[in-house]
C-alpha cells in the first residue's frame, strides 16, 4: 500500500515537471548598438592636459549586434527557466528608450525580454595603462505585460590588446575583431553566469 | 520488505546518476565555430556540417580537422584541439578573394571520376560549355553551361592517394573535388598540374582556380533574365 503511495507520489512530482516546462516563459532577446563601428579611444597625458581623441573605424564583414545577439542566445540557452528566441525581423525594439522608460514596448509575442544595450566597443590606448578592447553592456530583463524591471546588470569588460593598432587591422581587420569577440564571449559568459544566480 | 526494496531503489539511482555524470565528463565535448562573415559552409573532418555560427555537440575530444568554405573568400583551414567536457569554441576572420577570371576558353588537366573507374584528361572550359576528353579517348562529354543545375565542391580527408594519383601510402591530406549537375547527369573531377609532382594544396588550388570560373558562368545564368 505505501509503495503505491509513493508510486502515485512520483508520477505527480513527474506531472507537476512536465507541466512547468510546458509554461515555461518565452523571453526575447533585443541588442541595440549606439554606433556599429569600433570606437578607437585615445588618452595621452601631457603636463597641463589630457588630450582625447576618439575614432571610430568600421568593422567590415563583420555584424557586431548581430554576432552579440547569436552568441547570447547560444549561452542563453543554459538558462532553462525561460526559453530564449531573438527578435524576428517585422520586430523593431528602441533598446535605449525603452530601457530608459522613454518609449514603451511594442506588441511582442513573448513574455519577458532582455534588454541588451551596448554603451560602446572597441580598443582603449591610453598612456600609463596597458592597451585594452574593451566592451561596455546594460542588460535588463523585463516583464512584457508590467514593463516590470525583473532583473539588471552593467558590465564593462577588457581584454589585453596586443600589438599596433595598425597592425591589427591587416588581413581583414583579423587583429580587431578576434580581440573583440574575445571580449564579446566574456562578457556573455559574465552575464549568463550573473543571470543564472538570480531570483527571477 | 519496504525498506530493503527502497535500499535498492536508492541504489540503482545512484548507479544511473554516477554513469550519466562519468558519460558526461568522459567523451563528449562541444565546439563552437564562429566566422567574421556569417553563413560560412563548415566542413568538419570532410564532412559537411552546417554554416556559421553553429555549435557542433557530441564530438569526439582530440584533434579534428576544419574548412571554411564561402565564395568570394579564401578557404579557412584549422586543426582544432577539442578538450573533453568543455565548450571549446573557434573564431576565424575570414580572408576576402579577388578572383581575376582568365580569358576562355581555358584548358585544365583534370581526373573524372567516373561510375567505375577515374580518367585523366582535359577540360576545356568556355563561356557556353564545358567539353572534357580523357587521354586515351574512352571518355568525354559535352555540358552546356545553360544545361547546368548545380555547381558545389566537396573537401574529403584521404589516405593513400585519390584516383591515379598520389600512390604513396603515406600521402594524407584533404582533397577538393568539384561536383556538376547537368541534365540528369553528375560529373565528379578534381584539376591538377602534374599528376606524379603535385602536392593536394596545388591540385586544391587548381580545382579551386576551375570552381571559381564553371561557378561564376552558372552564377550568370542564374541571374541574368532569359530573353524572349
Amino acid at each position: 500500500m505505501r509503495m503505491i503511495r509513493c508510486l502515485m507520489l512520483l508520477a505527480l512530482c513527474l506531472m507537476a515537471f512536465g507541466a512547468a516546462a510546458a509554461q515555461q516563459p518565452v523571453a526575447v532577446v533585443a541588442v541595440g548598438v549606439r554606433s556599429p563601428d569600433l570606437t578607437v579611444l585615445e588618452q595621452k597625458y601631457r603636463v597641463f592636459y589630457l588630450k582625447r581623441e576618439v575614432k571610430k573605424i568600421p568593422l567590415l564583414d563583420y555584424d557586431f549586434k548581430a554576432a552579440l545577439a547569436d552568441e547570447l542566445l547560444n549561452a542563453l540557452a543554459e538558462d532553462t527557466r525561460m526559453k530564449w528566441r531573438p527578435l524576428s525581423g517585422a520586430e523593431v525594439i528602441d533598446v535605449f528608450a525603452v530601457q530608459k522608460k522613454k518609449a514603451p514596448l511594442p506588441p511582442l509575442e513573448a513574455d519577458r525580454v532582455l534588454l541588451v544595450g551596448v554603451e560602446d566597443f572597441g580598443a582603449a590606448l591610453v598612456d600609463l595603462a596597458p592597451d585594452s578592447f574593451y566592451l561596455e553592456v546594460k542588460f535588463k530583463l523585463i516583464d512584457r505585460a508590467s514593463g516590470k524591471k525583473l532583473w539588471e546588470k552593467k558590465l564593462l569588460v577588457a581584454e589585453a590588446l596586443d600589438g599596433k593598432l595598425k597592425d591589427l587591422q591587416a588581413e581583414n581587420q583579423k587583429g580587431l575583431k578576434t580581440g573583440i569577440n574575445k571580449v564579446l564571449e566574456r562578457v556573455t559568459r559574465k552575464m549568463v553566469a550573473a543571470l543564472l544566480l538570480a531570483r527571477i | 520488505m519496504t525498506s530493503r526494496f527502497r535500499t535498492i531503489l536508492l541504489f540503482a539511482a545512484g548507479l544511473l546518476m554516477a554513469h550519466a555524470a562519468s558519460a558526461q565528463s568522459q567523451g563528449e565535448a562541444s565546439l563552437r565555430v564562429k566566422t567574421d562573415t556569417p553563413d560560412v559552409e563548415v566542413w568538419l573532418d570532410g564532412e559537411s556540417v552546417g554554416r556559421t555560427p553553429l555549435t557542433l555537440k557530441n564530438l569526439t575530444a582530440g584533434k579534428h580537422r576544419i574548412a571554411l568554405l564561402k565564395d568570394g573568400y579564401e578557404d579557412g583551414m584549422q586543426d582544432v584541439e577539442v578538450a573533453p567536457g568543455k565548450s571549446n569554441s573557434v573564431f576565424v576572420v575570414m580572408k576576402p578573394r579577388s578572383v581575376k577570371l582568365p580569358d576562355l576558353p581555358v584548358e585544365f588537366r583534370i581526373v573524372n571520376a567516373g561510375r567505375s573507374s577515374k580518367y585523366v584528361g582535359t577540360l576545356r572550359v568556355s563561356a557556353e560549355a564545358m567539353d572534357y576528353k580523357s587521354d586515351n579517348g574512352a571518355h568525354q562529354f559535352h555540358v552546356p553551361v545553360s544545361s547546368i543545375k548545380s555547381v558545389v565542391r566537396a573537401l574529403s580527408p584521404v589516405v593513400g592517394g585519390v584516383g591515379v594519383y598520389y600512390k604513396s601510402p603515406n600521402t594524407k591530406g584533404e582533397v577538393m573535388a568539384i561536383r556538376i549537375e547537368a541534365s540528369g547527369h553528375t560529373y565528379n573531377f578534381i584539376a591538377f598540374e602534374d599528376t606524379r609532382k603535385d602536392r593536394f594544396e596545388v591540385a586544391n588550388g587548381k580545382t579551386r582556380e576551375l570552381y571559381d570560373i564553371v561557378y561564376r558562368l552558372w552564377f550568370a545564368t542564374q541571374t541574368t533574365p532569359q530573353k524572349k
